[in-house]
């Protein structure tokens, strides 16, 4: 439990340095990768514990705050509540290991982030007056950017790892002959 | 069962941690730990800066590698000390450069540039200088010789994030040093480029110009540098005529800004 736990609490530090300290300064199309949602969706698609990803998220989400420019609290509330249906998700319907269902999951986690975040953002705005105001053809074309970047890293990781290890699958059901 | 136990608990402390954090109970811890991922931060940006600078020359040799192979070794030491040098070199000019503007009236506080936030469709870099430094909300953020960059948009005890002029989201007055000393609105565009819109059609505005801060907003002081006019668009059946901005600074490359304080 204690070796777990410094794993997630040195693993939150190298996070945060990587995206905000090595990742963000690449050229475009690199500097659209986010590291930590990849890491997070790929360790919990590999494992399945959903309960060390959760912790995970939630300290990387917390030390994400002192760099974000929205409201404390938005991005980490988001991130968990994203990861969460996301595990559903998982759960009842892309249930096996294979590329499509990462795929699936990586699409259905970011659009699932990025319409809770626009949404509680909008609420904060109109009610407290705390929200950022976002040009929706930009917010748009990032957001599209962000789903190619991580798509792309995703393959890459996912051939890695089959090439090692042979747990994954490249096809999602198998043909009946 | 066990899993979502922790999911529920996650959530909690998650509540706890907000709360906490507009209740003020962990100011600071949160200050410890804003500390030590700042400087983790730091230490990679300058690691992978220097690995960059030395990747950067050894693409540009490569030529005079395949030629001298017995000099493989000792080219490969010398590159890695060049690089070295020159960012020692690049930092040195950029600090004499915001000496010559510390001469000036304003007060500043040097920083340096430690990380930086691409999520969310906005362009942000993050100080290592915070409100320990006197550096407040609104404040500009300048580079060299008084170029402006930014604005501080979130202050921390002893970091800060500075939106820059490219984001989308950053809006700022500025004045064309032309006949008609126009008046516009300068903006980011896809975190790329910059803009200058809302110019009035019946003024002259030629590429090559120089665009300055107006000195319309009350922490922005007058005749900070933006940037060159690239090209007008001036289209009659639209009210305004807009520019294209070639910035005075490329944004991608600062590492040590001033923050004006007064």
């Amino acid at each position: 439990m204690f070796w777990r736990l410094l794993w997630i609490f040195l693993g939150g530090f190298l996070l945060i340095a990587l995206q905000y300290g090595f990742v963000s300064f690449l050229v475009f199309p690199f500097s659209s990768i986010n590291i930590i949602y990849i890491v997070l969706l790929f360790s919990y698609f590999l494992s399945g514990k959903l309960e060390d990803v959760f912790m995970l998220a939630l300290w990387s989400g917390f030390l994400k705050e002192f760099f974000n420019p929205t409201i404390f609290g938005l991005s980490s509330s988001v991130l968990l509540l994203s990861l969460y249906f996301t595990a559903r998700f998982f759960e009842y319907f892309f249930t096996n290991r294979t590329l499509p269902s990462l795929l699936a999951l990586n699409l259905f986690f970011l659009t699932c982030f990025h319409i809770l975040f626009l949404f509680i953002n909008a609420i904060a705005s109109v009610k407290f007056n705390v929200g950022i105001n976002f040009a929706f053809n930009e917010y748009f074309v990032f957001f599209i950017e962000e789903i190619i970047a991580s798509t792309l890293v995703l393959l890459f990781l996912f051939f890695i790892t089959n090439h090692f290890t042979r747990k994954l699958k490249n096809v999602f059901l198998f043909k009946s002959t | 069962m066990a899993s979502r136990r922790v999911v529920y608990l996650t959530f909690i402390i998650l509540f706890f941690l907000i709360s906490s954090h507009f209740l003020g109970w962990i100011k600071y811890p949160e200050i410890f730990l804003n500390r030590i991922s700042l400087n983790v931060s730091g230490s990679v940006r300058n690691y992978s800066q220097g690995v960059g600078n030395f990747f950067q020359r050894w693409t540009s040799t490569r030529g005079v590698y395949d030629e001298n192979n017995k000099l493989r070794n000792q080219i490969a030491d010398l590159l890695f000390n060049r690089s070295e040098l020159e960012q020692l070199k690049a930092e040195n000019d950029s600090l004499r450069a915001q000496l010559n503007f510390a001469k000036s009236k304003n007060k500043f506080t040097l920083a340096n540039v430690t990380g930086k936030v691409n999520e969310l469709s906005s362009n942000i870099i993050i100080i290592d200088k915070g409100s320990n430094y006197n550096i407040r909300n609104g404040k500009p953020v300048v580079a060299n010789d008084g170029i402006l960059i930014g604005k501080i948009i979130k202050v921390e005890n002893n970091s800060s994030l500075v939106r820059l002029l490219s984001d989308s989201q950053n809006k700022i007055g500025g004045t064309v040093l032309n006949n008609d000393k126009t008046i516009g609105v300068v903006s980011g565009e896809y975190n790329l480029g910059l803009k200058l819109t809302m110019i009035p059609l019946t003024e002259t505005v030629n590429p090559g110009d120089l665009l300055i801060t107006s000195g319309l907003e009350t922490d922005i002081p007058r005749g900070l540098l933006i940037g060159q006019i690239e090209n007008v668009q001036k289209e009659l059946y639209q009210p305004f005529q807009r520019a294209d901005i070639k910035p005075a600074i490329d944004f991608s490359k600062i590492s040590i800004v001033s923050v004006i304080t007064e």
